[in-house]
């Protein structure tokens, strides 16, 4: 009877989360890494840049390259009115940098369900691309959901390091 | 030949010794009459006096004998002897001379002294003519100078006569006689009298014919004295050459050069001499003097300065300076000068003018003031230093110091020193001073003048005078339009109909004219007034200019509401105009209102394709958005948010239209920001503050994204958004009036637009549902909207069909509780304002069956709720007949407040009681929203248990509810948590109760329990109406504990509904207590289906 129910558990667990990644990716531990702002698809506002504040310390705790972050403009005056926006802004800075590899991405959902649990959901897509080329030398995009009472925050801890568990460091 | 000489007779040596005996003989004999009587006396004065007495006495007459005695007497000092004898002289000239030498002898004996004695005896010599030796030298001791000159001229004596000149201090008349007799030995002599004559030219020259020429001073000397400059010029460079650094030969060769026209020689002198005296101030006045005939004025000013700080200088260099500095464009310097000036208290009027000028020209202020303060200081106030002052503060834009000035100021009151102070205050938003200030000139032809005084009259609502300046400003030129318009507003104030009758009664009205009386007439809101400057506007309808007129028309039938006019008057004057962009403009916002899709597919068509202004940008938006063209508007939009980011009305419809696009989180961003910075009253924009706050007060919860979902009252049209902020537009359609109105709980407003009956029946149907009239609103609903309704048409169902509706119900309950059943058959009809339902049923319960008829009427009318109920039972063994009356108000938006009476009514304490009991009870309550989630309930009751068959009181008590709820969810499902408690106050009785057959015992103890219990449900209950939720169902379990049994119990209620044929629900529902008020378990099953008709 344990044996039937424990592979349902984990299955249960674990059938939460969606991923589809590229093979894992070495970077040599002497580049950098521009991070752009994360693009919000979602509907929650600030999603993009809880997603690289999370982002940026998980990168830097699994002990990979260096990573430099485009400056965020705070103000009070109005807020942006889109993400294209902030990434211009980016783009801007990022060619005052010596950045070798620019990671960007976006983030696809970010909210609570509705529903009596209001269960979390995150889902976003990264890239990393060469400096100046187009196309990405490594991309990973994931989705999950979490359970009744989890935060949206652990949620993102887990899809984020997940998905940069596949970034390596070469010897 | 002859040698024989003849003999002489007497020696030459006898002879002479013969003479002498002789003499000597005849000297003895007659001494005084021989040889010496007129010469001297004899030293023998004895001897003579005895002689001469002894001859008087022989010759009384001799006067000769007399005269040589008087001149004894005088020579022994016998003066009173003399003066005797001489009285007997007769008058002649020895007795005068003789009274004279008497006289002197005696004056010279007394001391010589000034006295009558000298006078007399120089009046006796002056009028004496045949003057002697002896008078001679008397006249000659007493100083009579000029009579001796005269003599001696007589005498031929000239140049001793020249001597005696001179003695009597009469040099011409000497010099007349050296003129004469001049040569060279009396040269020397003739020179200095010639200078004593006071003529040095005669002086200089006999100097040049008989001076020595090599006496080079006497020469520079005379020729200095004779004005011979040129001579002295040479003289004295042969004396410069001698000794170059004798000072004295520097100063008189400088000056001599200056003299013959040899300034430049001078200069080089003076350079020297100030070398040697560096601090002598006549030098260096000197030196400043020759500077400046030198016309090296900008060396005169180095020069002048340095007499200026040693205090060496007129009035009359101080202007020539002055001009000087000016000339040379050395303002620093000429201002050195004022400022010594000023010191010196030499500066007047004319002369401080031109010192603030010069400061002007060097441009420092600060030193301009400084100067101002110093002469002040020194000069007192005056008019034209606080002129001064004041202009340089003005100037300089030191507002501060010009205000504080003001208290103060003696300086001109002329229009423009008024306009500086004036203008000090107004830049601090002080027009009351400013005004006054202004007021201190009464008359005056300056029209910018007047101008600032309509300004500030206008600032602080001084309407006489604002009148009075414009009436000035009219005298002087003719106003402006706008002013013109003030003006006859101001004159015509509160009597509109006088100024339009002024206006219209001009002859020859120009253009300008018309369009003023159109836009009076518009203004005072007259519709006379408009018909007839419009009658008057269609007599020159092709007349171009006149095209604002036609605009002002359009825009106050718009304001009226005839919105057919406004699109015919605005035509004409875009054709007149020649689409001019104002006029399309407004077109625009007209189509708009008029939903004239063409006119808005081509304004967009024609005008997108423009760099738009701000208030295009905003009718482009606005059209795109009518025209649902999203990515338009957001373009728009987006524009014009980031020019005007403070614009929070383009904010909200720029946050609507992302959601529309899909960009939800920046919208969300955008209206976190608009809950920030829209205003924070209580009913400005109090929709989207709703539709925001739930979102922000729970945030672990889903979002709440539209305003049904948690505010069933707010607005929640979508066209709303677009004019929630619209709170300025003078352009509003009634239902946009409404719209307003309403989100700003404004009441009144709303019942007078209802009152108009300018509103679609949608509108006002959502009107009377904002007052709280839910039946009219039904009531309306059913009569008035027969067309298959719309979301927005259900969205008011649901709100109000609970107070309007017609039903047919049949429920059977097959377990009542308290082991009853009943089966009811009722009918649900909308009467008089109320909403009726008529039950019949038929109760088994406890074997007092019957047949139960109820009536209940409820009424919701603004804030009141009245629920009135008759019932009878007809029990087999006793009836009843019951009366309950529940009232409610609404005393503010968080609390209700009731009174529930009660008779006769079912009474389900327990099965004995429900069967043979009634209830009469009073109940006083009140509910209370702590917010939009919590809510508490608290009531209080007197009750009272009686027989049914005899009336007879059981039990006299009170009962006390309390309950505390939770909305965790508001929907999908409903979800609420709670806690209550119940707590009957009597004392527990055993009673015997009448039945049908025997007495019965019931045990009567108070009810206490405390509960907590959760409830789903999809809907709010099962009963009628219905609200279009298939399948309903709710579900709500509890678990309490009675305090009396000590008894833990739960209980549980469910059911759920579905909808058969559309407007009806079939349902089913069931409930269990594990422990009712006397502790038994109770069931209830009721299956119902009801219908609409």
């Amino acid at each position: 009877m344990f044996r039937l129910i424990l592979p349902c558990l984990v299955l249960l667990l674990s059938a939460c989360t969606t991923s589809r990644v590229a093979d894992d990716v070495e970077l040599n531990s002497s580049v950098t890494v521009a991070l752009l702002p994360l693009v919000n698809h979602a509907q929650t506002p600030l999603a993009g840049e809880r997603a690289e504040d999370i982002l940026a310390s998980i990168w830097q705790q699994n002990k990979l390259p260096a990573l430099i972050r485009a400056p965020r403009v705070n103000t009070k005056e109005l807020p942006p009115l889109d993400d294209q926006y902030r990434l211009d802004n980016a783009m801007q800075w990022l060619s005052t940098q010596q950045a070798d590899y620019v990671l960007s991405g976006s983030i696809e959902e970010w909210r609570y369900k509705a529903g009596l649990d209001g269960e979390p959901v995150v889902a976003l897509t990264l890239s990393l691309s060469v400096n100046g080329q187009t196309t990405p030398v490594w991309t990973g995009t994931i989705a999950k959901s979490g359970w009744g009472r989890d935060s949206i925050a652990a949620t993102a801890q887990d899809v984020i390091a997940d998905l940069i568990s596949y970034i390596e460091v070469s010897e | 030949m002859n040698n024989k000489k003849r003999p002489q007779l007497v020696s030459f040596k006898t002879i002479l010794a013969i003479l002498a005996v002789s003499c000597f003989a005849l000297y003895a004999l007659f001494p005084h009459t021989l040889f010496f009587e007129e010469e001297a006396l004899s030293q023998d004065y004895t001897f003579e006096k005895s002689y001469l007495n002894a001859a008087l006495n022989t010759d009384p007459n001799n006067e000769k004998l007399r005269a040589k005695k008087i001149e004894l007497h005088i020579g022994l000092s016998e003066y009173s002897q003399a003066t005797n004898e001489l009285n007997k002289l007769p008058k002649s000239d020895k007795k005068t001379e003789l009274g004279i030498r008497l006289l002197y002898a005696l004056w010279v004996n007394s001391g010589a002294r000034e006295d009558d004695r000298l006078e007399e005896l120089s009046l006796k010599i002056t009028a004496f003519n045949n003057w002697n030796e002896k008078v001679l030298k008397i006249a000659k001791a007493i100083g009579l100078n000029e009579k001796v000159a005269q003599y001696y001229a007589q005498k031929n004596q000239p140049l001793v006569a020249a001597d005696y000149w001179l003695s009597a201090g009469m040099p011409i008349k000497a010099l007349a006689i050296y003129k004469k007799y001049i040569n060279a030995d009396i040269a020397v002599k003739a020179i200095e009298t010639a200078l004593g004559a006071d003529n040095p030219k005669q002086a200089y020259a006999w100097w040049k014919t008989y001076g020595d020429a090599k006496n080079t001073k006497r020469t520079l000397y005379l020729a200095n004295l004779a004005g011979n400059t040129e001579d002295a010029a040479k003289a004295i460079e042969v004396l410069l050459k001698e000794q170059p650094n004798n000072t004295q030969y520097l100063t008189q060769a400088m000056q001599l050069r200056l003299a013959n026209g040899n300034a430049k020689g001078a200069e080089q002198l003076l350079a020297k001499l100030i070398l040697k005296s560096p601090s002598d101030k006549e030098l260096h006045l000197l030196n400043w003097k020759i500077k400046r005939w030198q016309n090296k004025p900008r060396e005169a000013l180095k020069e002048f300065k340095w007499l200026m700080d040693n205090r060496a200088v007129t009035a009359a260099m101080l202007t020539d300076s002055i001009n000087d500095a000016n000339a040379l464009y050395l303002y620093q310097d000429a201002d050195e000068i004022y400022e010594y000036k000023a010191q010196n208290r030499n500066l007047k009027g004319n002369g401080f003018a031109k010192w603030m000028q010069t400061n002007e020209f060097i441009g420092n202020p600060k030193q301009e003031l400084n100067h101002i303060e110093r002469f002040e200081q020194i000069n007192g106030k005056s008019t034209l230093s606080q002129y001064w002052k004041a202009k340089v503060l003005h100037d300089t834009g030191n507002l501060k110091a010009l205000r504080a000035l003001w208290p103060t100021y003696s300086g001109p009151k002329k229009e423009e020193d008024l306009l500086w102070i004036a203008r000090a205050f107004w830049l601090k938003d002080d027009f009351n001073t400013a005004l006054q200030v202004l007021k201190n000139k009464t008359q005056s032809s300056d029209d910018e003048f007047w101008s600032a005084q309509v300004d500030m009259a206008m600032r602080v609502q001084d309407k006489a005078q604002e009148l009075y300046a414009l009436e000035q400003l009219k005298k002087i030129s003719p106003l402006s339009v706008g002013d013109m318009l003030h003006y006859q507003q101001l004159r015509f104030a509160g009597k509109p109909k006088e100024l339009l009758a002024y206006l219209w009664a001009s002859e020859n009205k120009t253009d300008r004219q018309l369009i003023q009386i159109a836009l009076l007439s518009t203004q005072v809101n007259d519709a006379e007034a408009v018909a007839r400057i419009h009658a008057e506007l269609d007599k020159q309808r092709y007349n171009k200019a006149l095209y604002p007129a036609w605009l002002l028309l359009s825009n106050w039938y718009q304001n009226q509401s005839d919105l057919n006019y406004a699109y015919t008057t605005l035509n004409r004057a875009a054709k007149l105009s020649e689409y001019n962009p104002d006029v399309v403009l407004a077109q625009g916002w007209l189509a708009l209102q008029m939903h004239d899709t063409v006119m808005i597919e081509r304004i967009l068509a024609n005008y997108s394709q423009n760099d738009p202004s701000y208030e295009w940008t905003q009718l482009l938006a606005s059209l795109s958005i009518h025209q649902k063209s999203y990515n338009s508007a957001y373009f728009y939009l987006r524009k014009l948010a980031i020019s005007d980011p403070s614009d929070l009305t383009t904010l909200v419809n720029l946050a609507d239209v992302m959601k529309q696009l899909g960009y939800y989180a920046n919208a969300t961003e955008l209206n976190h920001y608009l809950l920030q910075h829209l205003p924070k009253d209580k009913y400005a924009y109090r929709g989207l503050m709703f539709r925001w706050a739930g979102a922000m007060a729970m945030p672990h919860l889903m979002q709440l994204n539209t305003m049904d979902e948690l505010a069933s009252d707010t607005i929640g049209e979508p066209r709303t958004n677009w004019w929630l902020a619209r709170r300025a537009a003078t352009k509003l359609e009634p239902w946009q009036k409404l719209q307003l109105y309403m989100t700003n709980g404004e009441f009144n407003k709303v019942k007078q637009l209802m009152a108009k009956g300018s509103l679609s029946k949608l509108d006002e149907l959502n009107a009377l549902l904002y007052l709280k009239q839910p039946y009219a609103t039904m009531q309306r609903w059913y009569e008035e909207l027969t067309d298959e309704p719309n979301e927005s048409q259900l969205s008011l169902l649901r709100n109000a069909r609970t107070s309007y509706f017609r039903a047919l119900e049949v429920n059977a309950s097959p377990e009542a509780g308290l082991n009853s059943s009943q089966y009811d058959v009722n009918v649900y009809f909308p009467y008089v304002n109320g909403q009726w339902k008529l039950s019949i049923s038929d109760q088994q319960n406890l074997n007092n069956n019957g047949l139960l008829f109820a009536i209940e009427d409820k009424i919701t009318r603004g804030r009141w709720y009245f629920d009135a109920k008759i019932d009878s039972h007809q029990g087999s063994f006793a009836s009843r007949q019951g009366l309950s009356l529940d009232s409610r108000y609404q005393w503010n938006a968080r609390t209700q407040v009731g009174l529930k009476l009660e008779y006769n009514v079912e009474n389900r304490q327990s099965e004995a009681l429900l069967s043979y009991a009634q209830l009469d009870k009073a109940t006083a309550y009140v509910n209370y929203n702590i917010d939009n989630r919590q809510n508490v309930q608290l009531s209080a009751a007197a009750m009272s248990f009686s027989q049914r068959d005899n009336g007879s009181s059981l039990i006299n008590g009170q009962e006390y509810n309390a309950r505390y709820q939770y909305s965790i969810l508001k929907d999908r499902p409903i979800w609420n948590a709670y806690f209550s408690a119940q707590w009957q106050d009597f004392e527990r009785v055993n009673a015997l109760i009448n039945t049908e057959q025997r007495p019965l015992i019931i045990d009567l103890q108070p009810f206490r329990r405390f509960a907590l219990g959760t409830s789903f449900a999809s809907t709010g209950s099962l009963e009628p109406p219905y609200l279009g939720a298939s399948p309903s169902w709710l579900f709500d379990i509890s678990t309490g504990y009675q305090t009396l049994n000590d008894t833990v119990d739960v209980s549980v209620s469910s059911g759920a509904g579905w909808s058969v044929m559309g407007d009806d629900l079939f349902k089913l529902q069931l409930g269990y207590q594990s422990s009712n008020k006397v502790g038994n378990s109770d069931t209830q099953l009721q299956l119902g289906y009801y219908v609409h008709f």
